[in-house]
């Protein structure tokens, strides 16, 4: 397999004078990448440019080491996609649907209808396979979105919104899912979302999208590193205690309308909360380091992009 | 709630080429369409159509022929009949071309008129949805993103078109003339019949490509089958309607209409015009009434119009088509 799964070469898109995307050079190792951006900010045309569906204006782009215009079809050959519209070939049950599209993506007809079963049991469907399509509710078809998109074994596996529409149990579900392709089948993801929590959750790569530029590309890591470390607290007992401790030290502390404390820190952990606690014999507390990150950084991208900043 | 990537399995089995998933998209598309009990209403029709050669062919071969079951009968009805017979059998070792040739022809000819009625019916009732519906529901999204091209997509909707007119048109054409051959007594009737048999199935190619490219630049147009269906049929009254007053019309107009064009077509691929002509000069035992009728018939038949024909049912399948190509993108 190639070392970046996706390269691009000032990628761009026009409908007329508009760009939707506008010349993004990006190379995205193997792993589970999270696409964010705000509305209309070009992430679906990005990954529609990469899946051929829509044919870049200027630029090259290479899917799993294929270019995408001059090996049209093999580009594809390896990747499955559930797009965020309601899509789904009418008219057919549900694991006709999946075999179906096993077939258009090469397996033969028998292997395909093995699959089909195997990968609507992964999702999570039971009889309700043997129904038409077109019956089913947003959730099943997210199921069977995921279904087809797996049919093939890809190696990689673009999602655009696949949590939309889902409830509680089944977005937990469907997540964990996601999650473990890339942990345990070595199958890269890009999740297309607004929904940072869930990004923040099974990614360990961002991609954040605006005005139709990438204006930040890194691991969460990399990203949160870069970023003013926050640590926010919860303690169970002793609270003014833990503050006059804390602003002793030298640190200014915040109380934040749900009772939490929360205090800027130059270290990337919060052991040293810990230490210091233990040191004044304080009660236990919970505590989380910098658990809006992924949000601020997002906020903060778009303010950097608004002013006019950005990667490509 | 259990973790559930336990089950997922890696495959690195041999995938198949473009042909087979274009192939995949036709027969799902032909799957579908079986599920419809007007499709099946529409397939009994026409294989009473191949009955109908069959046995047309057989009754045929059986009175031509020496030795024929028929023939066999007409000679106990006593020496006058028995002549008639002998007359004939002599017509059909000297005239083979003109006797085999030219009954099939016609009966190729009156079975083209109901697979023509049958085709037109399923495309009117059947085909609109096939793209029409793919676009409604963003399918063209899930068939694009696999490997496969916009052509690769519109072939395997081709292939289901193509297949309807095989099972309504051309199955029941060999069909019936394979066993009117098989019950034939005697083989010139294979070897005499192959001619015709190549012009009924010249006739059926050119309706296919005509009426395929024409159902699927009709899916094309409207954004749901309902409305698709509408503009087909409206298209279809239309056009036979213009076809019926075709002798009053001028010929340009005439010519807009497929339905008129795709007859006249088959009036010049079927020459029968030639046929009755060759029939009416060298078939001895004809009164010379008879002869003139069939000179009479034959002028009708005949037509001087093929180039407008052709000229026009190429710009028709050239627009379709067209129109097809730029609406075959995911919205």
């Amino acid at each position: 397999m190639a070392d970046a799964i996706i390269e691009t070469e000032g990628l761009g898109k026009s409908y007329g004078s508009a760009w939707a995307l506008r010349d993004v050079s990006v190379s995205i190792p193997p792993g589970t990448i999270g696409l964010l951006g705000p509305n209309g900010a070009g992430k679906s045309t990005f990954l529609k440019c990469l899946l051929n569906l829509e044919t870049p204006t200027t630029g090259t782009a290479r899917v799993l080491g294929r270019n995408i215009r001059s090996s049209h079809r093999e580009s594809r050959e390896r990747v499955g996609y559930g797009p965020e519209l309601d899509a789904h070939i009418p008219g057919m049950m549900g694991c006709e649907y999946v075999a179906l599209c096993g077939q258009l993506s090469g397996l033969p007809f028998r292997r395909a209808r093995q699959r089909a079963h195997e990968m609507l049991d992964l999702v999570g469907m039971g009889q309700e396979r043997y129904r038409s399509i077109d019956t089913y509710s947003t959730g099943m078809k997210q199921r069977a979105k995921l279904a087809q998109a797996l049919v093939h074994d890809p190696e990689l596996l673009i999602l655009d919104e696949p949590t939309n529409g889902l409830d509680a149990s089944g977005r937990e579900y469907i997540l964990r899912l996601i999650g473990s392709l890339r942990r345990d089948f070595g199958i890269s993801v890009i999740i297309s979302s607004h929904l940072l929590q869930d990004v923040e959750r099974i990614c360990d790569r961002v991609m954040i999208v605006a005005n139709g530029r990438v204006i930040e590309h890194d691991t969460i890591a990399n990203l949160k590193a870069r970023r003013e470390h926050v640590i926010e607290i919860t303690p169970l007992s002793g609270r003014d205690r833990l503050v006059q401790v804390l602003e002793e030290a030298g640190h200014a502390v915040e109380t934040l309308a749900n009772g939490r404390l929360r205090i800027a820190s130059d270290a990337a952990s919060s052991n040293w909360v810990l230490e210091l606690m233990q040191q004044h014999g304080l009660p236990p507390a919970h505590l989380s380091a910098s658990p809006d990150a992924l949000q601020g950084l997002f906020l903060q991208a778009l303010a950097t992009a608004n002013q006019g900043g950005g990667l490509a | 709630m259990k973790p559930p990537a336990l089950d997922y399995e890696r495959w690195d089995g041999r995938r198949l080429g473009v042909v087979a998933r274009i192939w995949a998209i036709s027969s799902a598309g032909l799957r579908q369409l079986w599920g419809y009990r007007f499709f099946k209403v529409l397939l009994f029709l026409a294989w009473v159509g191949g009955v109908f050669i069959a046995t047309t062919g057989f009754l045929i071969s059986q009175t031509l022929a020496e030795g024929g079951w028929l023939a066999e009968l007409a000679i106990k009805g006593g020496p006058r009949a028995e002549a008639v017979v002998r007359a004939i059998s002599a017509l059909l070792l000297v005239y083979p071309d003109l006797l085999v040739t030219g009954f099939f022809k016609a009966i190729f000819w009156a079975h083209s008129e109901l697979a023509l009625l049958l085709n037109l019916a399923a495309m009117a009732l059947l085909v609109p949805q096939l793209i029409t519906r793919d676009r409604a529901s963003h399918a063209l999204t899930i068939y694009l993103s696999r490997p496969l091209t916009a052509r690769d997509y519109l072939l395997g909707k081709l292939g289901v078109i193509i297949g309807v007119i095989m099972l309504l048109w051309t199955g029941p054409l060999l069909g019936g003339w394979l066993l009117a051959m098989v019950l034939s007594p005697d083989g010139v009737f294979f070897s005499y019949s192959l001619a015709a048999l190549g012009v009924a199935l010249a006739f059926n190619a050119v309706s296919l490509v005509v009426v395929s490219a024409l159902a699927l630049g009709v899916s094309a147009i409207a954004r749901t089958a309902a409305k698709a269906r509408l503009a087909w049929i409206g298209l279809w009254i239309v056009m036979s309607g213009i076809a019926a007053h075709g002798t009053v019309l001028p010929s340009w107009l005439r010519h807009l209409s497929f339905v008129s064009d795709l007859h006249l077509l088959r009036d010049e691929i079927f020459a029968m015009q030639t046929t009755l002509l060759d029939a009416a000069a060298v078939v001895p035992l004809l009164n010379p009434r008879f002869a003139d009728d069939l000179l009479e018939a034959a002028n009708q038949v005949g037509t001087d119009e093929l180039g407008g024909v052709i000229t026009m049912l190429v710009i028709m399948i050239g627009g379709a088509l067209a129109l097809v190509w730029g609406r075959i993108k995911p919205e």
